[in-house]
């Protein structure tokens, strides 16, 4: 459940501190609870990110991993094994955040678009868990993790989880449209919206099976880098 | 055997030197963090400023005061980590038998994060200058919300040092930094009570934090009365020494333990 915290305090405590951006020209009406309900489960995936590093960076420091090798060559599954777990443990966390945001006010069509929008969340959450692991792989620290952690908060604020980027300055509003979490988020808000195959949907999708797909191949091949170098 | 004030100075010496050989974690990052986190929320939350009713020219112009104690928050408990490794390690029994002041340890601590917490607070003030903040207080508000900011950073590792006595454990004043987070959140840092809902606005004006906010605010605007900016020096005040006896109280109990 510790990874939703930050998550459930943002949709909790900023929609009661800002409700009265959404009187500001170009919010486009809805309460900011409302608008900022699907951010706050993708951001689950994001402000929690890493859970599995510390492990992996131990098992390859401590021999765990030359082990494994023995029985089976390729590092793949050490890797690919941590993606499902990152994408598996965010889904309760996620559901808890969705459940409080419905509870303080904000409007979710219920219906397969949930189940949709988890499924979402989980790739995100297994896609950004790569970047810990190349960080923590390449570092040799366990402590990596922890270090990163306010990089989940830079891609959550620069991004348009919390406010349409119509509302933020020039810069920013550039920062967020390239941004992958902002891409995902408006698959997650389509979804919750009651549209589970719409264009926003495939697109989140896409970019999570790619994050997943293209870190699980940069893990392994650095890992493999390394041991073959060792 | 150092008088008690000479004892303190020493350990205020020490620890400046721990400071000086780790600049970047004692002055730089608080002060990075604290513009960090209100740079991160105007990107997103800026435009409330342009709501009817927000009292001030912009977002920053609102949080600036508060952004300047948020560096006392990030920044807490440098000394107290380097307490609990004096601790763990003996130093502090060692020093005992020289007949070293218990207190002495806790007050020359929470002097130097008084003094610590200079650098960030100005730094914070210095940035948001830098971005269009009018201090119509002029010097004088702003030199004595810094000052604030330092009476506030030596009562808030009060609680740090406590921790850090009683536990002899730096991960655990580590784990004390959230702490902050409540503090912060439930108070009036980031908008006015009038654009909260009711239930918000009965906690923001029962925490202690928003008094000392709104306080800092009124200096920058020029708009704080003498009797008020002593009132609440003196409430920290009181809370140092309060702070400071708790901890006493703590090392206290550790040695007794360790005695026993």
């Amino acid at each position: 459940m510790l990874p939703g915290l930050p998550a459930l305090l943002m949709a909790v405590v900023l929609p009661a501190l800002f409700d009265r951006i959404s009187l500001v020209a170009g919010f486009g009406g809805a309460r900011l609870i409302t608008y900022l309900a699907p951010g706050a489960v993708t951001l689950t995936a994001v402000l929690g990110g890493g859970f599995t590093t510390a492990s992996l960076v131990t098992d390859l420091r401590d021999g765990y991993a030359d082990r494994l090798r023995l029985l089976v060559p390729s590092s793949v599954g050490l890797v690919l094994g941590r993606a499902v777990v990152e994408a598996l443990r965010i889904v309760p966390a996620a559901v808890v955040v969705l459940v409080v945001s419905t509870i303080v006010g904000a409007d979710i069509t219920v219906g397969p678009g949930l189940a949709v929008a988890m499924v979402l969340v989980a790739f995100l959450s297994a896609a950004f868990g790569h970047v810990f692991h190349l960080a923590g792989v390449a570092s040799g620290d366990p402590a990596t993790a922890a270090a990163m952690a306010p990089l989940g908060l830079l891609l959550g604020f620069l991004s348009t989880a919390l406010v349409p980027a119509a509302v933020m300055p020039r810069w920013a509003a550039a920062v967020a449209g390239a941004n992958p979490v902002s891409i995902v988020t408006e698959g997650v808000r389509s979804a919750l919206a009651g549209e589970p195959a719409s264009g926003e949907v495939f697109a989140a999708a896409a970019v999570g099976l790619v994050g997943i797909a293209l870190g699980s191949l940069s893990v392994t091949a650095l890992i493999h880098h390394q041991t073959t170098r060792n | 055997m150092p008088s008690f004030t000479r004892a303190t100075w020493l350990v205020l010496l020490r620890a400046a030197g721990a400071a000086r050989r780790q600049i970047a974690l004692a002055v730089v990052a608080p002060t990075l963090l604290a513009v960090f986190i209100v740079v991160l929320f105007d990107t997103s939350f800026g435009a409330i400023a342009q709501a009817p009713g927000w009292p001030v020219p912009g977002f920053v112009d609102w949080v600036t005061p508060g952004a300047v104690f948020l560096s006392v928050f990030v920044g807490a408990g440098f000394s107290a980590a380097s307490l609990a490794e004096d601790v763990r390690s003996g130093y502090l029994d060692r020093l005992r038998l020289c007949g070293s002041h218990p207190a002495a340890h806790v007050a020359g601590r929470a002097l130097f994060e008084a003094l610590r917490a200079i650098p960030p607070a100005a730094g914070v003030l210095a940035v948001a200058v830098g971005l269009g903040v009018d201090i119509a207080g002029g010097l004088a508000g702003a030199s004595l919300l810094v000052v604030l900011a330092a009476l506030l950073a030596a009562a808030w590792n009060g609680l740090f040092l406590t921790v850090a006595l009683r536990s002899a454990d730096p991960a655990a004043v580590v784990g004390m930094q959230p702490v902050f987070m409540p503090v912060l959140m439930f108070s009036t840092f980031w908008v006015p009570v009038a654009f909260m809902p009711s239930w918000y606005e009965a906690v923001a004006r029962f925490n202690p934090f928003s008094r000392l906010v709104d306080v800092g605010r009124d200096l920058l605007s020029g708009e704080a009365s003498a009797s008020t900016v002593l009132l609440v020096a003196a409430t920290l005040l009181v809370l140092i020494g309060l702070g400071t006896a708790v901890a006493g109280r703590a090392y206290g109990r550790t040695v007794q333990e360790g005695l026993a």
